[in-house]
């Protein structure tokens, strides 16, 4: 009952960020999409099949999924609701003094945290994976694009959207850290840079996610033992 | 025998290399409603936040209830009642959201109740949000908060700051609800000794960190004395009255703050130093607390202050 | 209990590797930045130098000298007999924007034969596979390492490798590469798939499909008359010929013992026919594989004929061209005597001291026309020499500030990339991450800026260590996390100490019993053992615990 509390207050609080967020990646991406579509801009047309063309490129091409239109949109505002949520979670009860209120409730200071880290990856789900799954949906069926889905596009939307939570990590542990900016305190941020460029720059899917899995538990780690031994 | 709800032994708090709390050495009895008192810097938030396990002492230890304060067990914060220095709480939770937040910590303790009858004698709607209250209304809905669980002890740090004189009235009345039902402990800090006189029992006095006085507010009352002696020529070199804590010459006039000594002394001393007349001066706690704290060979800065 | 200090042990073990990968990037742009600034600063001293000397040398030639100069720049040609031709280009008339390039033909004994603009040539060469001109600029190339690419993950996502084709009913039909089953799936435009192209050929589910093998390299195969490309698909051992049209799969070559190191084709394209039509000289199509066994195996068209010769030295295989022909086969060889033997390749410092002997003398180079008979044995046709100015050779910089720089900077980096590359090898290091060039550059950068057990090196970890030891002592919570940061700072130098103070930089004070500096994570003073000292009480503090 206490957890559910919690989590409700930090649901109520994400709610904004998760509105504005599932508002902007739909609106974006779903027009960039649409355009896709009408204007046919992945189907395949009488061109590749001349001669010329086929000598150019031996014959192959390299192909990008219609949802390449909307990937983009989905790191960023993947990334950018990740800092948010860490920032609205984390910093903003430091800045309005509610620490205190909160840390005395009765139940363990890691409840508290893991109160706020259910409520940040209820809101991804919504405001982004729900809106991701109903994109790839509408990629999929061949009456709008002729390409056949990409199973592993799906995969890596879903690993932008692990991103964006290993952002909310880092950005917690920036905002729970008591060092100076200058010194230690912006390590938070900068691991999850670190892991960012891991991830983006890898190939396999498997090391990906295993980066992102390493960086998370890192990150995780370190959010635990500093909020239950923090000072406030 | 009173059991001690709360007791530091040795309480020390550094920050960096400043040191804010020295070793402090504090039994709270239960059943006794403590002023913690001292001057701004003294050290009575950092005290209050390490006794409540927001902050990890340098040195020594502190137990509530029983319990380490550095692992304070959700079982034994539901006993506590915390009221935050400036009353801070979620702007953008609506009073009854608030009191429904409040509520899931507290299942069986709450009381419905009394949570409405405060709000409503407070005359504050359960819809406004918490960012669209005075900071006297805002103080209303924590005390409020903090009492509905009816908890065993009530720490508040300088809760009546900032508020007129009607919302003190209030909230001390509030405080002296709780006093009233038995066994119940309470601790506030507080810079407005005339609200510490008005509850308390028992006074606390913090200075640089450093523990100055532990007693009861009578003792406490009855111990710090002014005397202002008159002579007829010069006063004496050497002053050695018992109980001396500071003395101020003018020309003809010893001022003497004198800790604990008794009328008759103070009169046998004034008739061997040969003194044309003396007199105790009334002081309000107020008066007592700045001369109890007052630096040694501190100087009025004002010239009124002399007369 | 027991869970929180594994919790505990973990958070702290964390926090020391999340700052150490932060700090061992930041020192490792740090010296990136010092040595690429060294290096801009170093060229825009020496460019301006450069230019003027460049000049200056010419002007200094003898006409012996100038003629040299000539014969060394001079392309050199051979027809299918066995002559050999030096052409080199005249220089244009100045002003005379519109005047075509004019050439001039010498024969061995270098007498002019020939001169006038290029398109009148009267002679016909062999053109070899990297002299042919391509008419087009845009082509794609796969690789292994662009497989890598293309998978990719990018804001735009990962790419697919899509093949469309015409069916033989006139229908579209798209064989999309799965690189992480090796095999290729084939689909209409309405979403119905048709089957799996493996090693064996098509099948209609994918688990009876058998995988090619990763891929090395791809390229194409034109049939004449076809309109879709016949794909080569190279794997590690094998290469496979797929034509989609007909959904068939067979295999052209596979190297038995060891692995294929270079696939090269030429005259396979339709358009390479239709160049042919104007030229005497026929070429056949060839495939030329280079395996690590340093065997060229040549698969020859029109009319199929396999060729497998071998080489005695490793770097034949840079300098070697081959032409087939309707005449017969051809192969052309450079080679000088700066040409590094194999055993120089052991220490970057080799290719110096090799060069070094011929710094500003001249030297011989010389090319060599073979022709290849049907057993793959070599016959010598024509061998050209000719000598080259010492000016040619890169002039080695010995006064270069560069050096002391990355020297400098490398002083700083972790001995721990030395006991890596020690028992992994630079290899490792390098094939890694060769997908990606900004991690295949970092760990080339690992392997290059490496202490490479340094004097300096060990002198700057002593100090820090010194530093450490000053800075932690009065701190210390145990003898035994000190020992831990010393072997730390150790085993990463610069970035070990930054770690060390970014994690262990607590408050000191002057310890009012012994006057000297202690922490405060422990009640004793480390130095005397003495507590906080209680502060003095008043005599007349009201401390009544009634």
């Amino acid at each position: 009952m206490r957890f559910l509390a919690l989590l409700r207050k930090e649901l109520r609080e994400s709610l904004p960020w998760m509105l504005l967020t599932a508002i902007v990646f739909l609106a974006i991406g779903g027009f960039s999409l649409r355009e896709a579509h009408l204007y046919g801009m992945y189907d395949w047309s009488e061109r590749y099949f001349s001669s010329r063309y086929i000598s150019e490129t031996y014959g192959l091409l390299y192909r990008h999924s219609p949802l390449q239109v909307i990937g983009p949109v989905l790191l960023l505002t993947s990334l950018g609701l990740g800092l948010v949520l860490g920032v609205r979670h984390f910093w903003i009860p430091y800045f309005t003094r509610t620490w205190p209120f909160l840390i005395h409730r009765s139940v363990d200071r890691t409840t508290i945290f893991w109160a706020k880290l259910a409520a940040a990856i209820i809101t991804f789900l919504i405001s982004l994976g729900a809106v991701w799954a109903a994109f790839y949906s509408y990629s999929c069926h061949p009456e709008r694009f002729t390409m056949l889905p990409i199973k592993r596009v799906f995969i890596e939307g879903w690993l932008f959207i692990a991103l964006g939570l290993v952002v909310y990590l880092g950005t917690a542990l920036t905002g729970l850290s008591t060092a100076r900016w200058y010194t230690t305190r912006i390590f938070g941020l900068a691991f999850a840079t670190v892991i960012i460029c891991a991830t983006i720059f890898e190939w396999r899917l498997g090391w990906a996610f295993a980066a992102i899995i390493i960086g998370a538990a890192i990150l995780l780690s370190q959010i635990n033992d500093t909020i239950s031994n923090r000072e406030f | 025998m009173t059991e001690t709800v709360l007791e530091t032994e040795g309480l020390t708090k550094y920050y960096g290399s400043t040191l804010a709390v020295d070793h402090l050495d504090l039994k709270i009895p239960q059943g006794c409603i403590c002023g913690f008192v001292g001057r701004n810097g003294a050290g009575k938030t950092t005290a209050i936040k390490l006794m409540l396990g927001l902050l990890r002492p340098t040195a020594g230890s502190s137990r509530l209830l029983g319990c380490d304060s550095a692992a304070l067990t959700p079982a034994i914060r539901q006993r506590i009642g915390y009221v935050t220095e400036g009353h801070r709480l979620f702007r953008w939770m609506s009073i009854a959201e608030l009191e429904k937040f409040q509520r899931s910590f507290f299942p069986k303790q709450w009381d419905d109740k009394f949570f409405a009858d405060m709000i409503e004698y407070f005359n504050l709607p359960k819809k406004r949000k918490i960012k669209n209250l005075s900071n006297g209304e805002r103080a209303q809905v924590s005390l409020a908060l903090a009492l509905a669980p009816n908890p065993e002890l009530l720490i508040m740090d300088d809760p009546t700051l900032g508020l007129d004189a009607a919302i003190r009235r209030q909230f001390l009345e509030g405080m002296i609800e709780l006093i009233m039902r038995q066994g119940r402990t309470v601790l506030f800090s507080s810079h407005i000794l005339g609200d510490v006189e008005r509850v308390s029992d028992r006074i606390v006095v913090i200075d640089k960190g450093v523990l100055r006085a532990n007693c009861s507010l009578e003792e406490f009352r009855a111990a710090v004395k002014k005397v202002i002696l008159s002579f007829a020529d010069s006063t004496p070199a050497e002053v050695d009255i018992e109980g001396l804590l500071h003395c101020r010459r003018s020309e003809n006039e010893l001022e003497l703050i004198l800790i604990g000594p008794a009328d008759e002394q103070i009169g046998k001393w004034a008739d061997k130093n040969g003194a044309e007349k003396y007199h105790i001066v009334k002081m309000n706690l107020e008066d007592q607390f700045i001369e109890y704290t007052a630096p040694a060979n501190h100087r009025r800065l004002f010239r009124w202050e002399e007369t | 209990m027991k869970l929180k200090n594994i919790s505990k042990y973990a958070a702290s073990s964390s926090k020391v590797v999340m700052t150490i990968v932060i700090f061992l990037f930041a020192v490792h742009i740090l010296q990136i930045i010092t040595v690429e600034l060294s290096s801009e600063i170093y060229r825009m001293l020496t460019k301006t130098k450069r230019e003027i000397s460049a000049a200056e040398e010419t002007k200094q030639l003898s006409d012996a000298e100038k003629r040299l100069r000539r014969i060394h720049l001079s392309g050199k040609n051979f027809l299918p007999d066995g002559t050999i031709h030096l052409t080199s280009s005249k220089e244009r008339t100045p002003g005379l924007f519109d005047e075509p390039e004019k050439i001039q033909i010498h024969d061995a004994n270098d007498v002019l034969i020939w001169q006038g603009p290029e398109s009148e040539n009267p002679y016909e060469y062999l053109s070899w596979s990297d002299q042919r001109s391509r008419p087009y600029t845009i082509y794609f190339r796969l690789t292994d390492k662009q497989m890598k690419n293309i998978q990719m993950i990018t804001p735009e996502f990962s790419q697919v490798i899509e093949i469309p084709v015409r069916a033989q009913d006139g229908s579209v039909q798209i064989w999309r590469y799965l690189p992480a089953s090796d095999l290729f799936m084939g689909y209409r435009l309405d979403g119905s798939k048709i089957g799996f192209l493996g090693s064996a050929g098509l099948t209609r589910s994918k688990s009876e499909a058998k995988p090619f093998g990763m891929l090395k390299f791809h390229s194409s195969w034109y049939p004449a008359g076809a309109s879709e490309p016949t794909v080569l698909w190279q794997t590690s051992r094998r290469l496979y010929e797929i034509n989609f049209h007909k959904q068939q799969v067979r295999l052209v070559f596979e190297s038995p013992e060891t692995n294929i190191k270079a696939l090269i084709l030429r005259d396979c394209r339709p358009l390479d026919a239709q160049m042919q039509k104007e030229q005497k000289i026929k070429y056949r199509p060839t495939i030329r594989i280079v395996t690590e066994d340093q065997k060229q195996h040549l698969i020859i068209k029109n009319p199929e004929q396999t060729l497998t010769i071998t080489f005695p030295d490793e770097k034949w295989n840079d300098s070697l061209h081959f032409a087939a022909t309707t005449e017969g086969n051809f192969l052309i060889h450079y080679d000088s005597e700066i040409r590094m033997p194999a055993a120089y390749f052991k220490s970057p410092n080799s290719y110096q001291q090799w060069i070094q002997k011929f710094e500003g003398k001249p030297y011989k180079r010389w090319v060599e026309l073979y022709k290849v008979d049907n057993q793959a044995n070599l016959h010598l046709l024509n061998r050209y020499e000719w000598t080259v100015l010492g000016e040619f050779l890169p002039k080695i910089q010995r006064k270069d500030f560069r050096v002391q720089v990355q020297r400098a900077a490398m002083a700083f980096s972790a001995p721990l990339y030395d006991l890596a590359c020690f028992l992994l090898g630079p290899e490792f290091f390098i094939q890694r991450y060769q997908v990606n060039d900004f991690f295949s550059g970092s760990m080339q950068m690992i392997v290059n800026i490496r202490p490479a057990n340094s004097l300096a090196s060990w002198l700057i970890i002593i100090a820090m260590v010194g530093i450490a030891f000053l800075h932690g002592r009065p701190r210390r919570t145990s003898r035994g996390k000190l020992i831990f940061w010393l072997l730390f700072i150790l085993a990463f130098n610069l970035a070990g100490l930054l770690t060390y103070l970014a994690l262990n930089h607590t408050t000191i004070i002057k310890c009012p019993a012994c006057g000297k500096s202690r922490g405060l994570a422990q009640v004793n003073c480390v130095r005397c053992g003495a507590e906080l000292p209680a502060p003095k009480r008043r005599k007349l503090d009201l401390i009544l615990n009634t």
